[in-house]
Order: structure tokens, then C-alpha cells, then sequence
């Protein structure tokens, strides 16, 4: 782009903003600098000009239509449109908006946390951070569609993305997306699978390639009741049923994190375990080996025993 | 030509129309710094005044113009009170700030429950329109306590000492460590923090979201040796997978795309490789080092011998 179209467009928004009634071509073409030629070629001008200014964002409000009185359309924008108000802001706000747009450094959406915080610091606040304990935030999202998916539940579009099922093949979704989150370090994706017609939960570790936004936004409506921590509890986390294990002295920390000891031994602690997914839950126990073996339901022993057998079996030199 | 001068057309009109107000709050703002902030290089920023400098109200004549000044390396500016306030948020601003405010109510501890609910108040605020992230839709939080990473980037800056509880994972070890800390970094989502260790008396990596404590270190300790990066070999194994190939590309970061049941992968350490292979319940098996194979069947054997004695069923 020229420098002086640059500068058009630059002296178009500063006119549009500044006038406190709707400004008619004419009025444009007579006061604003840099439109010429032929009045086709004005409008031409005038009318990739309006276009630019609205495809980054800036509402321009067609007005000042009588048809009484034959006139000509008009052109503003409402400063209230065009500009950041958050209302009366504190130095502790500030500081808890800076955070929470540094958080995505190196991540998903740094570029608009980036610029968010510009508009931010550019409300002249000071920043207060005396009353916020020291934090170095780091969001640490690396997928790179996660921008994608999140401005697509943002705009409610469709989005098209590969899916990896047990065996490695690729299979096409599509979803209406409903939340994106994580928990116990991993990255959830919930939605109407629409092919499916069906809610579905899908892990963004094993979403292949990128995924795509597809068609215009305001697509379909999120269920009312929809909250995604309530989602994945009920259908992820919430324990199933528990265990009785024998856990070793000062072994078995991450199993230890959920359970109660009912019984401390002289090498072992006997401790209840919830859990929410059997064959994740025998994976646990299993890479624990001999320091956390299962006293009881029979069905996970059994299942533990059955596979210590094949592994015994698969391994000999 | 240089690369950058193949900016966007739009880019450009809306970094001008945000140095406006940043400039007019930051009055007398460096050169440098305001490219710094804008993440531009200095040439660019100075085009960028030479274009605003001939902008304004209609007239344009002086009286209208945007004054600026910027020939002595510092910028003011005045008579841009049209522009002066930023720009509305865009709805991936709104979506990035929205995140990272749930992010932070994640990680801020109960003792600050009055920062929360500044936080839930900002929350209300941020405007929301109806294309907006409803709060309820998304979930985000971190394994490593935003807190830690501040003590430790703080040790690093200041090269202090640190006394670690880590819980070693291969090993499933809970114990202390005495660490000098050299830097954070990440790989495929995990941040690692790189220290010496005198504990080890030798260069270590340590899981941030593994670390279960920090404290100051009171110890009187030799200086750390020149910071230099440790090299860990990688060592190759061979596994033939018998299952589901998924679980066995997740867990050993196998190639995605090859189908092949008998595949090389690399590890780290050898328990490491015995606990996952464990883990598979026989349905990827280990085939080479024969060293390894034969720790995990006698690993194997002493599991299932305690199932037949000592915790029988009653």
C-alpha cells in the first residue's frame, strides 16, 4: 500500500470519527485530502477505502437516509464503536489485564494478546503490581490450531479437522465447537460432532494437521446449560468405582496424590484409590511393577495378573 | 527490498492508528523503545511518524495536522485528540484476554481470594458481545504454579541457589535437591528447567509440573561450573507393537504416519523404557537391548510372584 493511500485512509477514519453529524461523498471528496480524478474514480476510491477500513475491523455507520427530502446517504463512526471502553479502571486491574495477556508469550495467541496489551498500556493507567504476588504466567499452549479453535467457538463456525482413531487412521469430523480446555495436562475438545449428531469429546493431541474453519459464523447455538468444567467431569474424570492397593514405602507418588491410606504396614501402605478410566488406571498400576500391587475388586487384579503373564511371556532373550 | 517492506497494507493502518494513543500516553517515549513495544524495527517506526505527520482533521492545515516531534530520538505528539483513545479489542483480543484471565484465577492461591474476585469482576467487564468466549466454554490451567516459574526465573536472574523437592518420575524418587538454576525451557509443551545439580554434582533437566516445592538454599556451596548445556544420549531400542498402534505412537513418540509393527524408538532411560513397556500390558514388546528385555521379565516375575504370595487373597 502507497504511503499516501496510507495516509487517505489514516485522514478518512480521523474525519469520520471527528464529525458529529454523517458526512455525504461530497462532503468526503471536497474536504478529505487525496481523492482525485473523475468522480468514477472517486467513488471507486471511496468505495475500496470503506471496504479496507471495515475488513480490520472498524464500524463505519451509513446514515442521514430521508427519502423526503431525496438526500444523499451519510458516513460516521461512533467513537463509542470505534474505541476501547472498559470503564474506570484500577492500577491492579491494569497490572491483572498485563498478566493475563503475557501469559501467551511464545504460545497460541500471542500476536492479539500482544496488541491487546498495547490498547491496554495506551489507556495511560499505571500499572499497580504491589498488590499481585510475584507470577511469571506462562499459557504453554503449543497446539498450533488452538487459535483456530478458540475463534471459532468465539465467532460459533463449524470446524473441519483430521482425527487419529486407535489404529493411526485418519478420519474427517466436523464440529460445532462448544469449549476448549484442560485438565490432568491434558487438552479437551468438546462439540456436537455433527455427522454423529452426537457431543463428543476429542483430545487436541491427536488432532492431525490443522484444523479449518468452515463456513459463516453464528452457525448453531451452544446448549444453555453448556459448562465445560461440568462436562468433563461427568463424562472424564468422575471416579467409576475404586481399588484396594498395596502401595511400597516412599514409592508410588502419583497414586498416592488420590488415595486414602486405610492401613500403614511395615513395607507397605494399603490405600483406596478411586478412578475414572479402568485400562488408564491398569497402565498406573502396571508401570509401578512390583511396588503397588492391587489387593482387590478381583476384575482389576485379574486383569493386572493377566497382563504381568504376558509380559513375562513376550520378553525372554 | 528488504523482507519486512512486504508489511500488509492493513498491518500498517492499524499499527498508525494504535501509535496514536500509545504515543500520546507514553509522551517522549524513545525510538527504540516504542519499536521495541510495537515489535517493529526503528526504520519502519520512523516511516510510520514521517505518514502520521501529514494526517488530520480536514483543512490540514497546520491547525489541524498532527504535531509530532521525533528528530531528537525521543517522540512527543499533539493535536490527535480524534485518535487518542485505543482501539476497541478485537474478538481474538477478547478471546486471548479472556483465557488468560481464567488462566490466572487458576493459579492465584485462596490466600488472594480478594484478587479473584477482581479477576471475576474484569471477567464481567471485558465486553462481551454475542460472538465472544462464554467463560463456562473454555478451562485453563497449568500443572506448574505460576508462582514457581517467578521463583525460579528470579534465582536465574539473580543466581541464587534453590532447594528442590522433585519427584523423579523414572525412578519414582521424592526427595531434595540442591540446584543452581541456568534457564526454563520447553519442548512439545513441557517446560524443563536446566540446572546444575549438586546434589549429582552435574548439569540436570527437571520437569517444572514435577517440582514439588521451592526454597531458598541456606547452603554454603562451591561456585557452579561455566554454563554449559549437558548432552544426555539418546539411546535407540527396538519395540514390535502388538496393539493399538496409537497407544504405542503416544507413549514412545513413534513416526505417526508408518503402520509398521516393529519400530525403532529412543529413550532417555532405561527405566523410563522398562515402566512404559510395563505399562502396555505385553502389547508392545521390547526386542532390543536384551539387557533391558530381561529387566522387565524379571521386573514382570517379582510382580506377579507378590500376587501369588505375600498379597493373596484372603
Amino acid at each position: 500500500m502507497s504511503s499516501r493511500k496510507t495516509e487517505r485512509l489514516i485522514n478518512l477514519t480521523i474525519a469520520l470519527l471527528a464529525t458529529k453529524r454523517y458526512l455525504t461523498k461530497s462532503d468526503i471528496f471536497r474536504t478529505i485530502e487525496g481523492y482525485a480524478g473523475s468522480s468514477e474514480s472517486k467513488e471507486r476510491m471511496f468505495e475500496r477505502d470503506k471496504d479496507e477500513l471495515r475488513a480490520i475491523g472498524i464500524v463505519i455507520e451509513v446514515g442521514g437516509l430521508d427519502p423526503f427530502f431525496d438526500d444523499e446517504a451519510g458516513y460516521r463512526i461512533r467513537p463509542e464503536e470505534y474505541s476501547l471502553n472498559l470503564g474506570a479502571l484500577t492500577g491492579v486491574e491494569i497490572a491483572l489485564l498485563s498478566l493475563a495477556a503475557e501469559a501467551w508469550k511464545g504460545a497460541a495467541l500471542s500476536a492479539s494478546a500482544q496488541t491487546a496489551l498495547l490498547k491496554l498500556h495506551s489507556l495511560g493507567i499505571q500499572s499497580d503490581f504491589d498488590a499481585i504476588p510475584s507470577m511469571a504466567p506462562n499459557l504453554n499452549i503449543f497446539f498450533p490450531s488452538f487459535g483456530v479453535i478458540a475463534q471459532a467457538i468465539a465467532a460459533r463456525k463449524e470446524i473441519d479437522f483430521l482425527y487419529i482413531d486407535k489404529d493411526l487412521n485418519r478420519h474427517m469430523r466436523r464440529l460445532h465447537p462448544f469449549g476448549v480446555g484442560n485438565r490432568g495436562g491434558r487438552w479437551y475438545l468438546v462439540g456436537l460432532d455433527v455427522d454423529k449428531n452426537e457431543q463428543r469429546t476429542f483430545r487436541l493431541d491427536r488432532i492431525d494437521g490443522d484444523v479449518v474453519a468452515v463456513g459463516l459464523s453464528e452457525a448453531f447455538e451452544v446448549p444453555p446449560q453448556f459448562y465445560l468444567v461440568d462436562f468433563l467431569q461427568t463424562n472424564i474424570f468422575e471416579p467409576v468405582d475404586s481399588a484396594l492397593v498395596a502401595i511400597r514405602h516412599g514409592k508410588g507418588h502419583v497414586l498416592r496424590r488420590q488415595a486414602t491410606i486405610t492401613e500403614t504396614g511395615e513395607e507397605f501402605d494399603r490405600c483406596q484409590i478411586p478412578f475414572s478410566n479402568l485400562s488408564q488406571f491398569v497402565e498406573v498400576l502396571l508401570w509401578h511393577g512390583n511396588d503397588v500391587i492391587v489387593i482387590s475388586p478381583d476384575s482389576v487384579r485379574s486383569q493386572i495378573i493377566l497382563a504381568l503373564e504376558r509380559v513375562v511371556e513376550a520378553h525372554y532373550v | 527490498m528488504s523482507k519486512e517492506s512486504k508489511e500488509l497494507g492493513s498491518d500498517r493502518i492499524l499499527r498508525l492508528l494504535d501509535l496514536v494513543p500509545f504515543l500520546t500516553s507514553h509522551q517522549g517515549i524513545g525510538i527504540s523503545d516504542l519499536a521495541d513495544q510495537f515489535s517493529v524495527t526503528q526504520d519502519r517506526i520512523l516511516e510510520d511518524l514521517s505518514t502520521l505527520w501529514m494526517c488530520g482533521l480536514p483543512g490540514y492545515t497546520p491547525l489541524e495536522l498532527i504535531d509530532l516531534s521525533f528528530d531528537s530520538g525521543y517522540v512527543t505528539i499533539r493535536n490527535a485528540e480524534t485518535l487518542a483513545k485505543p482501539r476497541a479489542l478485537s474478538s481474538e483480543e477478547v478471546t486471548a484476554l479472556l483465557l488468560g484471565l481464567n488462566y490466572l484465577m487458576d493459579q492465584i492461591s485462596d490466600a488472594d481470594s480478594n484478587l479473584r474476585e477482581i479477576i471475576e469482576k474484569l471477567i464481567v467487564k471485558i465486553p462481551h458481545t454475542a460472538s465472544d468466549v462464554h467463560p463456562g466454554q473454555v478451562l485453563v490451567s497449568h500443572a506448574v504454579p505460576a508462582t514457581y516459574r517467578a521463583t525460579l526465573l528470579e534465582a536465574i536472574k539473580a543466581r541464587t541457589h534453590l532447594d528442590l523437592i522433585y519427584h523423579s518420575l523414572n525412578e519414582d524418587e521424592m526427595g531434595h535437591r540442591i540446584i543452581a538454576p541456568v534457564e526454563i525451557r520447553q519442548e512439545r509443551g513441557v517446560e524443563y528447567l536446566l540446572a546444575f545439580c549438586f546434589s549429582a554434582g552435574d548439569y540436570r533437566s527437571f520437569r517444572l509440573d514435577r517440582i514439588q516445592g521451592i526454597s531458598d538454599s541456606s547452603q554454603e556451596l562451591p561456585p557452579t561450573l561455566t554454563k554449559s548445556s549437558p548432552s544426555v544420549p539418546k539411546m535407540p531400542a527396538v519395540v514390535r507393537v502388538l496393539g493399538s498402534m496409537r497407544m504405542a505412537s503416544e507413549k514412545f513418540q513413534l513416526n505417526n504416519s508408518s503402520a509398521e509393527t516393529v519400530q525403532m524408538v529412543e529413550y532417555f532411560s532405561e527405566d523410563w523404557l522398562m515402566r512404559q513397556i510395563m505399562s502396555c500390558s505385553g502389547e508392545v514388546v521390547l526386542l532390543e537391548p536384551s539387557h533391558a528385555v530381561l529387566r522387565i521379565r524379571q521386573r514382570a516375575a517379582l510382580a506377579l510372584a507378590a500376587y501369588s504370595t505375600d498379597f493373596k487373597r484372603p
